[in-house]
């Protein structure tokens, strides 16, 4: 074929051409050619890694913070009063089945058994300080959604959805910490297909998976 | 919000960003939680009572509504109401008292009036003049009359720079329910006018084809610009006031020796138009006198007070009264015997040096009077004081500025244009060391100081029923006082002669026609200045020009082409003893002989918002009051002003768009969904919202923008952005304007997001940020969107807006006070588009299952369907058949806006139905 | 050997031939490598580079302004919410595709004149490439997420919309840069041995030997270079025509009109040769003759080159007709009055400058003088060039700024941020080029061995 006898020529040619330098001390050392395919590889291989590595690290719980308790101004043991004193979530979560928010117990709440017990308990005394000189507490959120998303608690309540579902098991949280991940694609997984995860079975789930049922 | 969008996808750059909860210490009665409350109020529209429900989110007003049970506003609003939420957390409110320019506190004025106060007293107030807006207001009126009785020799002056709505304090209201015929001499009823609301809906409903079985009325106009009652009419002439008045005086002749002969006098006086002008005449008599006494005249007081004399006459020679007019005694104060007149008189008593104490109480006449003689005055007033919101021009050349509340902040009370009476209700404490008016009265003459909201509750114990704490509740509940009570309160004492800002004659001699003549008009938008620091306002497309940031003066074509004058030309305009520079727009359907000179604008201490925008017509306006004032001439500067109006084109270009139909022409059906397509059609289970806008209805009012405005926390953008066709209103008005034998006619069409079931958008957008729901939604999902704006180009509709820049507010500005916090606030680089309020939606939805019931009909309404006020948008669920939706879709004409494009879209239109004339050719 | 030269000295000068008189592997070689050898390189050179450079930094400052403000930095609006960026997209997309047009289907054509200039019109591709990569990304609203039109598995469980032409392009424009990158350098592997061998310095001749993956030119590299090189152009072929219809399909698929027609994909890409072929022109003809090339890039190859021009020109018109016929035998109302609109709206000052530019301009190549006269070719490709932009222009805005509804019309005002984004990438495309040309052979030196013509017995 045309080409080859060309180029055949042609290296010949330079080959020619070049001839006092090249003759002498090679370029390279022999190794050089398994070095480059090796460094060749390696580079795929590589890139392929640090996908894999992204990916894994975006879904891990250390991202999503799963399961790691937060600092709170006071030590309060949900598994205490939710797991041991079998008090019921609607006690201080107030709004849970009629607003969107949940509702944090207001001090008056806490005081309405700790003006009673506990009362001298170092523990309590933020609690205790904050009844006398009425300056709310300062809690840190636990879970944390994005502020375009518009989670409502009272309907995913009224559909049957328990609290443990993406609350984890709060009952036995001595220090209170994210009990699911709530990325988008978990909060989908249960949107595409509630039912394992419902009290009442049946239910109209087209609109769940509609984008404007969590953001507008 | 930069958090907020950490989380979106793997972009998050951090991990869970920290934030808190602070629950209360002691919960509140109200509550916690997402849910908006609702709290009935009243707004005061030119000092009568147009009843509200406030929406609260976490105890901040967020928005406004109408209120049902009211009768001046059947659960709608205005533009002006919906924007006054607005003011409220407007970043350039006063917060302190001001003591000429330093600041102070309340201390220091009780200090420094305390002296003051004694010697006055000691002259029983001689000396001593209040300046107010004419007021509907129990409670202020009592204090003012406490006030006048304590100090006998103290002056009440009166100052409005808008319209007044009586004669010698008898006004004449309407009722379009039993008016077949409708005459509106320059009476721009449907949109300036307290009653407004209440007009517009009994109006159109005789307009209407649904649950209509009088038939349709017919309105005839004679306006010399066109206004948005003009744009509804079936006949409109153009006519300089000069030619009102004669007109009028025609129609007396018409009637008044029984003459049939309408026409004569006057045939082709005014050439041009003269036998268009004739006919019209013609077909208005004849109608007249079939319908009588089924018909209404309305006259404005720009008309001078001899034709209104003469309408008065004629309405009682057809017989209208108490037919479909009604003549009242004023339930505004303005000829209150207690009142020594207007800002004349106060100038006149200041002059003669009657006045050495003056308070000016909510009102700003050194900006708001004509050619600031008031200015000149107040320099020799000892000692001025100034309440108000802003620290506006007045403030600034008083010795004191004390900060005024706005009305979601204190209590007070109004009565209503057809006299009913409400309590307005504040939602928040003042954000401010604020106080009202009736506060200051107290603080004059030295009573004993009490809350707003006891001296109210004071105000209505008084000869109450032993019941009263209940009935208090229930008026606070009902956002009404039964007009039973309301009587009792106060009685207007009526006096004969009342100074009036009505035109004095002498500037209107039958001799000037042919002479060019300005006159002064209210801005639509902004009024005379109240809402010039509102960017809503101030971004809203005006009538028919669509100019926003700015005023024009408005020419006729025909006189434009003869000045040779062009859009944004700055023209000098002058009259016998001053001269203005303006620029000029031209304008459809306007009288040859005069010019609008709006009034409003060229404030130079409005706020930073409305600071150096247009010119101050003010300025030029006669100073004996009038509102029009001859031109010797109109200069031509060859200077230019970047006027900037939203509205591309204003002919329809043969195309298909806004339909107009006459009432005896048969609708066509509405066409079935035949169309073939090649995308598969989607099937829907449960509910599909749709919408149906009634051409017929729409006024372009406006109100509607602003609403969507406020329910979606939409930016504005300011002039520069907007000269550049980005402004983000989510619904706007288009208008299409031709003309007919009957004068200029003109189409509002309101287009908000069509919601089309094959959405040209939702196939190009590459990231699947805009797609259809299983309720047939389009939706748009911000924080997907990566900013292509593919899916603005493949709309047909345009109705897509995008943030080309960073449109929000500076953090911590307390405008996000104001925002609804059920709509996220949009990113810089993404698409938005109305959403059919899909929170209200969603709210409703759930609401309803948590109930395990399905939404009922009217049960969620959009922003621009609740607000309007002649029910000319209709949302709710097609796949039910009995909803109101539903029905108005399966009414004859009902039709697609581009249905060739066959995108199907949910949201469809009637067409406009006009009622011309017989006499005229449609 | 030495006498054959002397020989082929004395012929008279061939006006068709491919390749200068006097020719030998040795000159050739000799001729072509200089360029990336000579030290130190002529000032020229130089001047061109700063002004490169120059415009390159220009393009730094409005990129950067633009990630600071966003895009209403530019003129786009609502209606025309795509100016400049998409037009330059397309501009520079287009030129890209005579490189390909060159090296692969005139490869495979056996069209032996497109030797001496594959290599400088495929790296001539891959710069216009790196250009038209740019525009998609800055004219996103947040380019900050340009990886969502990427299929990946985010933590969201979204992917990308495959019904939309925008991610059709991603895939396009993205496979057509890799495969015309890795053909360009496959090409280029024997030309940097024989720099390796001939570079002076053992710094340069150890970048060489590395860039060329140790090729010394024994037949077994040949046979797999030559099966590559096969295999890449056949690859590279079907892509021509792929990613400029994609790219109409960008506007075909919309249903503005204007946009919405079929003609779209073929009729773009014959825009993108021709303009491809004017810019090669433009470019090379400036660079034959200061490097003194004028024996490699002939006026024969500039003559094939402008009947190229002239074929695809005609192309273009009959696109420009049937786009105005097919509006009005559509009976379209918004269809006809889009191409009234065109011819005597607002922009018909730039419409009939595209006519002029585009269809009348090139007629004066049926004169064989002005094909084989350098300059006046220069001047037509110009030209061209011009008016490719301008049509891209006439298609975006025109179409755009009057659409259904008269109430939402609207006019394009750009700014200054629009042309220094413009200007700025002809610093990018130059730039690069001009290091193209210092450090690697612009032209095939194997195989413009192969044009040398033959003496008998030296074939095996």
């Amino acid at each position: 074929m045309q080409l080859s006898n060309a180029c055949t020529h042609g290296t010949v040619q330079s080959d020619d051409a070049n001839e006092p330098e090249v003759r002498h001390k090679p370029l390279f050392s022999g190794r050089a050619t398994t070095i480059m395919r090796v460094a060749i590889a390696g580079l795929a291989l590589f890139v392929c890694a640090v996908a894999y590595a992204t990916y894994e690290y975006y879904n891990s719980p250390y991202w999503n913070a799963v399961g790691m308790a937060v600092d709170q101004p006071v030590l309060f043991s949900h598994r205490h009063h939710a797991g041991e004193l079998q008090i019921d979530c609607r006690y201080c979560h107030t709004t849970v089945e009629n607003a969107a928010f949940a509702g944090m117990p207001s001090t008056h709440t806490c005081m309405t058994c700790h003006s009673q017990i506990f009362t001298h308990t170092k523990m309590l005394q933020p609690v205790v300080f904050s009844a006398e000189r009425n300056a709310p507490l300062h809690w840190n959120r636990v879970n944390n959604l994005p502020d375009h998303v518009y989670f409502n608690h009272s309907i995913h309540v009224a559909k049957g959805v328990s609290c443990t579902t993406c609350h984890g098991p709060i009952d036995q949280m001595a220090l209170t910490a994210k009990g699911q991940p709530l990325t988008m694609r978990w909060c989908l997984d249960c949107h595409r297909n509630p039912s394992p995860e419902l009290r009442a079975h049946n239910i109209e789930i087209n609109h769940l998976t509609n984008c404007t049922t969590c953001h507008h | 919000m930069g958090a907020s969008f950490a989380l979106a996808g793997i972009s998050g750059c951090n991990r869970q960003p920290a934030k808190e909860i602070v629950p209360f210490t002691n919960p509140p009665e109200a509550g916690l939680g997402r849910e908006g409350l609702y709290y009935a109020s009243a707004y005061s529209r030119e000092g009568y009572a147009r009843g509200i429900l406030v929406e609260a989110h976490s105890g901040r007003p967020t928005k406004i509504e109408g209120n049902p049970n009211h009768p001046e506003s059947l659960g709608a609003t205005d533009a002006e109401t919906q924007a006054s939420v607005l003011s409220l957390y407007d970043p350039d409110r006063s917060q302190t008292p001001m003591h000429g320019p330093s600041t102070a506190t309340w201390i220091d004025f009780e200090n420094d009036w305390a002296p003051r106060r004694t010697a006055l007293a000691q002259a029983h107030g001689a000396g001593f003049a209040v300046l107010t807006e004419p007021t509907t207001s129990p409670t202020l009126l009592r204090e003012i009359d406490a006030l006048l009785q304590r100090w006998p020799e103290a002056r009440w002056y009166q100052h409005t720079a808008l319209a007044r709505y009586d004669d010698d304090g008898t006004q004449t209201d309407y009722d379009f329910e039993n008016a077949d015929i409708i005459v509106s001499f320059d009476a721009d009823f449907l949109i300036a006018h307290p009653a407004a609301l209440r007009y517009s809906r009994k109006f159109v409903q005789r307009r209407r084809r649904e649950n209509n079985n009088a038939g349709p009325n017919r309105l005839y106009v004679a306006e010399p610009t066109l206004t948005l009652t003009g744009a509804i009419a079936d006949a409109r002439l153009a006519l300089a006031p000069t030619e009102i008045a004669d007109l009028i005086e025609q129609l007396d002749r018409a009637f008044g020796l029984g003459t049939d002969d309408a026409a004569p006098a006057s045939a082709g006086r005014s050439a041009p138009h003269g036998s268009q002008r004739d006919a019209f005449i013609q077909a208005l008599a004849r109608d007249l006198k079939a319908h009588a006494p089924r018909v209404a005249l309305v006259s404005s007081n720009t008309l001078h007070s001899e034709s209104r004399t003469v309408l008065h006459d004629l309405h009682h020679r057809l017989g209208a009264l108490g037919v479909a007019v009604k003549e009242s005694p004023a339930v505004r104060s303005d000829s209150d015997a207690r009142a020594r007149g207007d800002l004349h008189a106060l100038v006149d008593a200041i002059e003669a040096g009657e006045v050495s104490t003056l308070f000016i109480l909510e009102t700003n006449p050194v900006y708001a009077s004509n050619r600031g003689r008031f200015a000149e005055a107040l320099i020799r007033v000892k000692h001025a004081v100034h309440l108000g919101t802003r620290r506006d021009e007045t403030a600034h050349r008083c010795h004191w500025h004390l900060p005024a509340s706005h009305y979601l902040e204190s209590w007070g009370d109004l009565r209503a244009f057809e006299g009913t009476a409400s309590i307005v209700q504040p939602l928040v404490e003042p954000l401010y060391q604020t106080r009202n008016a009736a506060q200051i009265l107290r603080l004059v003459t030295g009573l004993p100081a009490k809350s707003d909201y006891d001296m109210v509750r004071e105000t209505w114990s008084r000869n109450a029923a032993s019941s009263f704490d209940e009935d208090w509740r229930d008026w606070l509940d009902q956002g009404v006082v039964p007009n039973a009570v309301a009587s009792r309160i106060i009685p207007q004492r009526r006096v004969a002669s009342a100074t009036t800002t009505a035109p004095r004659a002498s500037t209107l001699a039958a001799s000037e026609t042919k002479t060019m003549f300005a006159l002064f008009r209210l801005d639509p938008n902004i009024g005379a200045g109240e809402g010039s620091n509102n960017p809503w306002l101030q971004e809203l497309p005006k009538p028919f020009t669509h100019l926003v940031w700015d005023n024009a003066a408005l020419l006729s074509t025909a006189t434009a082409q003869h000045l040779s004058l062009e859009n944004g030309d700055v023209a000098e305009f002058v009259a016998a003893d001053a001269s203005l520079h303006a620029p000029i727009w031209i304008v459809a359907g306007q009288s040859d002989n005069c010019v609008i000179l709006p009034l409003g604008y060229g404030r130079t201490a409005a706020g930073s918002v409305g600071n150096n925008h247009g010119f101050d017509a003010f300025a030029f306006a006669p100073p004996d009051g009038a509102q029009q004032l001859a031109l010797r001439e109109i200069r031509k500067t060859g200077k230019k002003h970047p006027l900037v109006s939203t509205h591309g084109h204003s002919e329809m270009e043969g195309r298909d768009l806004a339909r107009v139909i006459s009432v005896d022409t048969k609708a066509t059906e509405p066409a079935g969904e035949t169309e073939m397509s090649l995308y598969p059609d989607v099937h829907y289970t449960s509910y599909a919202w749709g919408m149906s806008i009634d051409l017929t209805s729409c006024t372009g009012c406006n109100a509607c923008v602003i609403a969507c405005q406020a329910e979606n926390n939409i930016p504005t953008v300011g002039k520069e952005q907007v000269s550049r066709e980005r402004e983000m209103h989510w619904i706007r008005i288009d208008r299409y304007i031709s003309e007919t034998p009957n004068g200029t006619r003109v189409v509002h069409q309101p287009v908000p997001c069509m919601h089309c079931e094959h959405a040209p958008c939702e196939l190009v957008c590459p990231v699947a940020a805009t797609v259809h729901s299983s309720e047939g939604l389009n939706e748009m999902v911000y924080n997907r969107c990566v900013g292509t704006r593919y899916c603005s180009n493949n709309c047909p509709y345009k109705v897509r807006r995008f943030n080309f820049l960073d449109f929000r507010e500076p953090a911590g500005s307390t405008v996000y006070l104001q925002k609804n916090p059920n709509v996220s606030i949009r990113d810089r680089g993404v698409m938005e588009k109305c959403t059919y309020c899909v929170q209200r939606i969603n709210a409703g939805r759930i609401r309803a299952e948590r109930e395990n019931r399905t939404v009922r009909d009217g049960e969620i309404l959009t922003a621009c369907q609740q607000v309007c006020p002649t029910e000319a948008i209709v949302f709710g669920d097609l796949s039910d058949p009995q909803s109101k939706v539903s029905r108005r879709k399966r009414e004859p004409g009902d039709y697609a806006l581009l249905a060739e494009l066959n995108t199907r879209p949910r949201t469809t239109y009637l067409p406009k139905q006009i009622n011309p004339p017989s006499a005229l050719p449609v | 050997m030495s006498s054959s030269d002397t020989e082929i000295a004395r012929d008279t000068p061939d006006p068709n031939a491919l390749l200068g008189p006097g020719e030998t592997w040795t000159s050739v070689t000799e001729n072509i490598s200089r360029l990336p050898l000579d030290r130190p390189h002529p000032r020229f050179w130089w001047l061109g580079f700063a002004a490169a450079f120059a415009l390159l930094m220009l393009l730094m400052l409005a990129i950067s302004w633009l990630f600071i403000k966003g895009v209403g930095i530019w003129g786009i609006n609502i209606p025309i919410a795509w100016g400049f960026a998409i037009v330059n997209f397309v501009w520079w997309i287009g030129i890209g595709h005579a490189g390909t047009f060159i090296s692969a289907i005139l490869f495979l054509l056996h069209q032996k004149w497109r030797t001496s200039i594959n290599r400088f019109t495929e790296a001539m591709t891959l710069f216009a490439v790196a250009c038209a990569g740019l525009f998609p990304l800055l004219h996103m609203g947040r380019p900050q997420y340009f990886y969502w039109l990427l299929p990946y598995p985010d933590t969201m469980g979204l992917w990308p919309q495959f019904r939309s032409p925008l991610v059709w392009d991603v895939f396009a424009v993205s496979t057509y840069a890799t495969v015309s990158l890795v053909f360009w350098y496959v090409g280029l592997l024997p030309d940097l041995a024989t720099l390796r061998d001939r570079a002076t310095s053992v710094g340069w001749q150890r970048v060489y030997g590395i860039m060329s993956f140790g090729w010394r030119g024994d037949a077994r590299h040949w046979r797999h270079y030559e099966k590559v090189y096969l295999v890449l152009a056949g690859l590279a072929t079907p892509l021509v025509l792929s990613v400029h219809s994609i790219v109409g399909m960008d506007f075909a698929i919309a249903q503005v009109p204007g946009w919405h027609s079929t003609i779209f994909p073929p009729y773009f890409v014959a825009g993108a040769i021709y303009s491809g072929f004017a810019m090669v022109l433009t470019l090379v003809i400036p660079l034959r003759s200061v490097y003194s090339l004028k024996h490699y890039i002939t006026d024969r190859h500039l003559e094939l080159m402008a009947k190229v021009l002239m074929t695809t020109g005609w192309m273009v018109a009959y696109g420009y007709f049937s786009e105005f016929f097919t509006a009005w035998y559509s009976g379209d109302e918004f269809e006809r009055f889009l191409s009234l609109n065109r011819v005597i709206g607002p922009y018909a000052g730039e419409f009939w400058a595209l006519v002029c530019c585009n269809i009348l301009t090139p007629q004066i190549l049926w004169v064989r003088r002005c094909r084989r006269s350098p300059l006046v070719l220069f001047c037509v490709a110009l030209i061209v060039n011009v008016g490719m932009w301008l049509e891209r222009f006439v298609i975006v805005i025109t179409s755009l700024h009057r659409d259904f509804l008269p109430s939402s019309w609207g006019m394009y005002h750009p700014t200054i941020w629009d042309w220094s984004t413009y200007l700025g990438t002809f610093g990018l495309f130059l730039a690069l080029l001009f290091l193209f040309i210092r450090f690697l052979p612009a032209i095939a030196m194997a195989e413009m061995r192969n044009m040398v013509p033959r003496k008998k017995g030296d074939s095996p």
